[in-house]
Order: structure tokens, then C-alpha cells, then sequence
């Protein structure tokens, strides 16, 4: 049950009325609780079965491993989880859905817990936690001390909260269903044959996966967060314009950033030597977490040189850090956007011989009238890029714009949705993080 | 609270009336207006026009292109003394949109008393690549409402299925895709589209003939399968006025033969409701569309056969409904695999003028 299909069109409404209607706070997070392997028994029951069985063992183990306490569980609960996670990455037909997030949200739960940092929750609380659907199918990945507090308290749904659900959801289902399904459209032939495309295919291969990756994923978020709001719940924000970084750390604070703020704090911190004199082990370390990073969204050779690209990136604005070179914030953001645009090649490509075809491509002169699809793949680029250009201006507009149940932000919502029916194509694309 | 200005107002009527506007346009025919060259809708639309022009017709046609290019409207009421045909087959359709052709008739006042269904294997069968039932209605989007959702639950009787299609009937914009992107991409061109249909359909009277094709085109120039492309290419060297025709012979046969196709039981059952709806109403006989077969082999072995059984059984259970015998072609009277050209569309049809009448 995919955000832009027609049976979560009619789910997400019964759900979110249900649960206005339940009083007590056990029974209604009990409803979501089932709503959620609802939701995720759609996929398959396999897959709510795994979900089941993951939640009961990092739950016990959890509780087992609190305070400091037999640390070789929490080892063993830690093996345990990222075995089953290479194992369907890797080796079984079908992914489960949402493992790669949960997997995550468990670890962190059994390490905090371990540390004796965690919230102290009940079963109810922690399923709900581990299986929440707005955030199930591709996060983001919630701390357990974000999310468990705010299930204490019924919460009290405003039309403030309903307001900025609909226009997060609006945005959001835009963002996917025009931009990035049309930007796939002329995109995704090209990245399949790439020795038979021409620069001017290729140029446009590679910016729109840029383009398409942020809109697909940042879209997806926004649904995420909107579908969340509707229950009074709030979870983090995971994209922060992340074209307009201007450093690769700064990149990586902006984009997708409850990933990269999990692999902080649970493997980067993690290795040995980040304390000592020398810099040298912090590079290996950074290199070592986006190797993580990227084999994290798949084991494949092209998911690892895009790891190790990024890593490499990091690594060098680190030891670049003591020298100092002046020059205005446009054209490090300028920079970072290419930079950012190259390893989008590496991780989009089907093949480390497929990357080289591309390079080779791009390199050579060859050019190729475009066609219908790809104009409109390049007018999508166009609002986006127009959209970073514009962010600044964004924040200085008055608040009173966005004030909840504004008949005129209502009309904008109107014409928004409007263009995303006409727009968006007519058979369902996937989002494109569902596949890891 | 902050007191709303006069700005604030404004927005909220503007909404209001886009709101309304749009309610009009999706929900109460107000998009009949913009029906233009190339809108899935606007068979429907002519469809309409002709039962409103035809309200005497007493024999009613349904069923997909086959009907449609196969049966002759108008040689039928020029040999017919006091029966009127009126041909409502629809390309593309399927079984949902048989059911709604009937009941749009009706309503523009049509009362026949003997309703011919042609029908193809594939009229009982999924296919993998196509969603008839989408189709249909995306079809009929022009004409959906409230009953519909009643009637979807005949033809989706399982819960995610039912919600699958209903979805659309609800959030009835999304079924205007297609067009609301063109009108979006070329607004000038669609209006200008629009106006010229409406004046077309408006054009329509008791007097005018039915709206029919007149191809001559004959399959037998196809050839066996093995030599059709090299057919193809040389037609193409040549620039061959028939080009377009042999195309078409090569993609009706591609996009059958590596389909999956099975009689599936829901389809089956949608069917035999179809058949129930239809006798309800009047005598109804069931035709299997014509078809040329020079061992292309288009659909997997035994599928044929077992349609026809299926179609024996279910006309078998209902009463008022007969199966009329297979009509026999050559090649002379074939478009194609599947559509007869203007002379084997003459014979067919009066084939069927002389055992419904």
C-alpha cells in the first residue's frame, strides 16, 4: 500500500478518524498499533511477521541488556539484526518491507538501552515505535527518545496539526508524482543504456537523478511527517535543502539526515582511534561510514564506490579544514551540487562498467535532439533548481502567508493538487528508497 | 484572533469558486465541454449523441472495436423495413463499459428489443499489461456517478479490488489524467479541439447516418506470419500506401501473442452478470467476433476453445440469451486478424440481420 495509491487514499482517512474517535490513550494507540501491521500485512504477512518477530526480540533484548548489563547479548542482538538485514538485502527474493529503517530503530534502541540512556517503555509503546506506518516503509529513522515520550499523553489533534498535514501531504505527493515519476521517465532509459545515449542525454541523466532522488525521497518524507502530524505525533525532518550545502559535511547535515545522524552516532563514533592525536584514523573513519552508508542501501560495487566517494569527500574537507580559502558562498555551493551530482552517477548506475560508459559519454561530443519526455524532465529541473534559487526569499515571506486554513494558501493546495493529477503518469512508480 | 480583511474574504470566495468550478467540471458533465480530438471519452460522447439521434432504434450493438468495425449500422437499416440498428460498440471496451453503453442508451431514451453482443476470448480473460476495468471507466468518466459504485461491486467483489477501482470513481480527477495534461500542455490547441467536436456532435440528427469506417484494406495481402516483416520492411522502402494497414495486421497479432491468457474465473462471473443485466432488458444474442487465423497462433493453444466453452455455459444458464454460430471468413473480408473491412462487415452484418430479426 504505496502513499500514492487509492487504497491509502481511503486508509490513512478511516485510520485518522478512528483514531480521533478512540478516548483512551492505550486502546488508540492499540488501534494504530493494528493499523500499522495492517498496513504492513498489505505489503505481504510475511513481511508483518517479520516485523513481529524483530520487534519481540530487540524489545527482550532491550530489556535484558539495560544499564550496562550483559553486553555480549546486546552483541549478539546486534549480529542478529544486521544478518537478517545482509541476508535479505543479499540473498532473498523479496525484501521486507521497511527492514532497513527498523533494523536501524532497533539497534539504536538496544545500544541506548545498553547505555541506560533510553526512555523505559512498555511493549505496546515500543511496537508502536517499531511499526508506526507513516514512517514504516522508508523511515525516518526515529530515536526512541524522540518518538516514546509523545506516546505517554493522548495527543490533541489541532487544525493547526491537520493544516500542515494537508499541505505537507499536497507538497509531498507533488514533489513525487510530477517532479520525480516525470524526471524517472527520461531519466531511468538512459541510465539503462548509457552507451547508446549522447552527452546532451547523458547531462540530463545525470542532473535529473539529482533532481529525481531529492524530489522522490524528500516527498516521500513529507508524507511521512504530514501523515504523522494528522495524529498529533511529530517526527524529525530528514532533508533541510541540501543543494544548498556548501561543504560535504554540510551535505550530509542536510540530506537524509536521520541516516546519517544513526550512522554518527552508532558506527562512526564507534571506531577506535577517533580520540588520538592524529587525524588519520578520523579519515579512515569517515571513509569506513559512508563504505557503511553505502552498502547499507544495497551490496553491489556501484553502492560501494558511491560510499567510498562520499567518504573520500569528507575526508578530504577535513584535512582541507586548516586551509583557508575565501571565496563567496554560491560557488562552494556551486561545487558541492557537482560533486553531489557525480556521485548520484555511481549510485543510479546498474554497473561499475555501466559508470564507465557514462563517463565515456560525457566525455565525448556526441549530441541528441530530446524528446517530450525529456523537455518535460528538464522543466521539472527547472522549478527545483528555481526552487533553491528562491529559498532565501522562502524565509523572509510573512508568516501570515502560512497561516493555518488560509483561503488563499487553500487555493494554492487546490492548484497544486490540480497539477500533480494532470501530471503525474499513469502507471505507479515505486518511491524510490522503498527498495532498500 | 486576528479579524480578517477584506483580502481574506476575497480568498475564500475565489476558492469557493474554484471549488464549485471544478465540482462541475469532474463530478456534473461540465467536462463534456472539453471533449476533444484524441479524448478517450469522446467515443462515449458520440455514443450518446447517436442514441439521442436514434431514440427509435430497436436492436442495439455493444461490444469492443470488433463490433464496432464489423457491424454496419447503416446497410442494416437500409435492407431493414422496420428495424433500426444502432451500432454502440466502443474500441477498447470491455464488459463494465457494455453494461454502462446500455444503460446511456436508456437514458437518452433508446428501448431496445434485441441487443447483439460481440465478443472476443479476451472478453474472459486478465491480461497483464492492460486493465480492462481501469479502461472502462477512464472511458466513461464523462458518464460515472453515484450508481456506479453500486455497480463496481458486481464487477470488484473483493475489498482491496472494490477500493482499487471506486478510488478512482471518488477522486474522479485523477480519471481526467490524460486529458487535464493535454488542456495543461496545449491549451490553445485543446480549446480550439473542443470547439470543433462540439460543433461536430451538435451536427448529429434524427436524419444523419451512423458514423462507420470504410476500409477496404484486405488481410490477405498480410501473407504468413514468417514473411510479415520482411513485408513490412519492403512496404516501407517503397512507401506503400497500404503501409499503415500491414502495421496495424503486425501489432494487433504482437500484442496478443505472448499474453498470459486464461479464462479467468472473475472475469467469467462479471460476464454472466453482464449477460443478466442485458436480458433484463431484451433478447439478447451473442455473437463471437469473425477473426482470420493463418496460423499466427496469436493466442495460446486451446484458449479459443475454451472461450467458446465458457461462452456456451454461460449463455446456457440465462434465459433470453442465445449464441448465434460462428461466422465463417475468408481473407477478403478481414482488416486484420480481428476486424473485418467494409465488405466482410456487410456480410457479417447481414448474417446477423437475418437471425435477430
Amino acid at each position: 500500500m504505496s502513499f500514492d495509491s487509492f487504497p491509502f487514499a481511503v486508509f490513512l482517512p478511516v485510520v485518522w478518524a478512528a483514531s480521533l474517535l478512540i478516548r483512551p490513550n492505550s486502546a488508540r494507540k492499540l488501534a494504530l498499533l493494528m493499523a500499522s501491521y495492517l498496513f504492513c500485512a498489505a505489503w505481504s504477512p510475511g513481511h508483518a511477521l517479520m516485523l513481529l518477530g524483530f520487534t519481540l526480540a530487540s524489545f527482550w533484548i532491550a530489556r535484558s541488556v539495560r544499564d550496562q548489563r550483559r553486553r555480549a547479548l546486546l552483541m549478539t542482538g546486534i549480529a542478529g539484526a544486521l544478518a537478517a538485514l545482509i541476508y535479505f538485502k543479499q540473498w532473498a527474493s523479496t525484501l521486507p518491507i521497511g527492514i532497513s529503517y527498523y533494523t536501524l530503530q532497533a539497534i539504536a534502541f538496544m545500544v541506548e538501552s545498553h547505555r541506560g540512556g533510553v526512555v523505559r517503555s512498555g511493549l505496546l509503546d515500543y511496537s508502536l515505535y517499531m511499526a508506526f506506518f507513516p514512517r514504516l516503509t522508508a523511515g525516518p529513522i526515529v530515536r526512541a527518545d524522540e518518538f516514546l515520550p509523545q506516546l505517554r499523553e493522548r495527543p490533541q489533534v489541532t487544525s493547526t496539526d491537520v493544516w500542515e498535514a494537508l499541505v505537507l501531504i499536497c507538497f509531498g505527493l507533488f514533489k513525487k508524482l510530477v517532479i520525480a515519476d516525470n524526471i524517472g521517465l527520461a531519466v531511468n532509459p538512459i541510465y539503462a543504456s548509457p552507451a547508446d545515449a549522447g552527452t546532451a542525454r547523458l547531462l540530463l541523466a545525470a542532473y535529473g537523478f539529482a533532481v529525481q532522488i531529492y524530489c522522490d525521497f524528500s516527498g516521500y518524507t513529507d508524507i511521512a511527517l504530514g501523515a504523522t502530524r494528522l495524529f498529533g505525533y511529530r517526527l524529525p525532518e530528514n532533508f533541510q535543502w541540501p543543494y544548498l550545502a556548501s561543504n560535504p559535511a554540510e551535505f550530509w547535515r542536510r540530506w537524509h539526515i536521520s541516516l546519517s545522524n544513526w550512522l554518527r552516532d552508532y558506527v562512526y563514533f564507534s571506531l577506535p582511534g577517533l580520540r588520538s592525536k592524529s587525524r588519520v584514523p578520523a579519515y579512515f573513519g569517515l571513509v569506513a561510514t559512508m563504505l557503511v552508508c553505502g552498502l547499507w542501501h544495497g551490496v553491489s560495487w556501484t553502492f560501494a564506490a558511491w560510499g567510498l566517494y562520499h567518504g573520500a569527500l569528507l575526508a578530504v574537507y577535513r584535512a582541507m579544514q586548516s586551509v583557508r580559502i575565501r571565496w563567496p558562498r554560491v560557488i562552494s555551493i556551486l561545487i558541492m551540487q557537482q560533486l553531489a551530482v557525480l556521485g548520484w552517477i555511481l549510485f543510479r548506475a546498474e554497473s561499475l562498467a555501466a559508470v564507465t560508459a557514462f563517463f565515456s559519454g560525457l566525455a565525448g561530443a556526441n549530441s541528441m535532439t530530446f524528446g517530450e519526455a525529456e523537455w518535460l524532465a528538464i522543466w521539472c529541473i527547472v522549478v527545483v533548481a528555481a526552487a533553491h534559487v528562491l529559498e532565501p526569499w522562502f524565509s523572509t515571506l510573512p508568516t501570515v502567508m502560512f497561516r493555518s486554513w488560509d483561503p488563499w494558501m487553500l487555493l494554492l493546495l487546490l492548484g497544486v493538487a490540480l497539477v500533480t493529477v494532470a501530471f503525474s503518469l499513469p502507471q505507479q512508480q515505486m518511491f524510490l528508497y522503498f527498495k532498500f | 484572533m486576528p479579524t480578517r480583511g477584506i483580502s481574506w474574504y476575497l480568498g475564500g470566495a475565489l476558492f469557493l469558486c474554484a471549488s464549485a468550478a471544478l465540482a462541475w467540471l469532474f463530478y456534473f458533465g461540465g467536462f463534456n465541454l472539453l471533449v476533444a480530438d484524441g479524448s478517450s471519452s469522446l467515443q462515449i460522447e458520440l455514443a450518446r449523441t447517436q442514441s439521442r439521434a436514434h431514440r427509435d432504434a430497436s436492436v442495439l450493438v455493444l461490444g469492443n472495436s470488433t463490433a464496432a468495425e464489423g457491424f454496419r449500422a447503416n446497410f442494416f437499416n437500409a435492407r431493414s423495413q422496420d428495424a433500426i440498428a444502432l451500432n454502440l460498440a466502443i474500441p477498447s471496451g470491455h464488459i463494465y463499459l457494455f453494461e454502462r453503453m446500455l444503460s446511456i442508451a436508456q437514458r437518452e431514451g433508446v428501448r431496445p428489443r434485441v441487443i447483439v453482443l460481440m465478443v472476443t476470448p479476451e472478453t474472459l480473460s486478465l491480461r497483464s499489461d492492460f486493465d480492462f476495468l481501469l479502461n472502462d471507466l477512464t472511458m466513461l468518466k464523462t458518464e460515472l456517478d453515484s450508481t456506479d459504485f453500486a455497480r463496481l461491486a458486481a464487477h470488484a467483489p473483493d475489498p482491496l479490488r472494490y477500493t482499487r477501482y471506486a478510488a478512482p470513481v471518488a477522486f474522479r480527477p485523477v480519471l481526467y489524467r490524460a486529458d487535464l495534461r493535454d488542456l495543461f500542455a496545449h491549451p490553445h490547441r485543446r480549446m480550439e479541439s473542443a470547439e470543433r467536436v462540439r460543433h461536430w456532435l451538435s451536427d448529429f440528427g434524427p436524419k444523419s447516418e451512423m458514423l462507420e469506417t470504410n476500409n477496404e484494406f484486405s488481410v490477405c495481402e498480410a501473407g504468413p506470419l514468417e514473411a510479415l516483416d520482411s513485408t513490412l520492411r519492403r512496404m516501407r522502402q517503397s512507401r506503400d500506401p497500404h503501409l499503415a494497414d500491414m502495421e496495424r495486421v503486425h501489432t494487433a497479432y504482437a500484442a496478443r501473442s505472448h499474453q498470459p491468457l486464461v479464462i479467468d474465473p472473475s472475469e467469467a462471473r462479471r460476464f454472466e452478470h453482464l449477460l443478466r443485466t442485458l436480458a433484463a432488458v431484451a433478447k439478447v444474442y451473442l455473437v463471437e467476433a469473425p477473426y482470420y487465423d493463418p496460423g499466427y497462433d496469436q493466442y495460446p493453444s486451446g484458449f479459443r476453445e475454451a472461450a467458446h466453452r465458457a461462452f456456451e455455459k454461460a449463455v446456457a444458464a440465462i434465459a433470453g440469451v442465445n449464441l448465434l454460430p460462428p461466422f465463417p471468413v475468408d481473407c477478403g473480408m478481414m482488416l486484420d486478424t480481428v476486424h473485418l473491412n467494409r465488405k466482410g462487415g456487410e456480410q457479417f452484418t447481414e448474417y446477423l440481420r437475418t437471425r435477430v430479426l
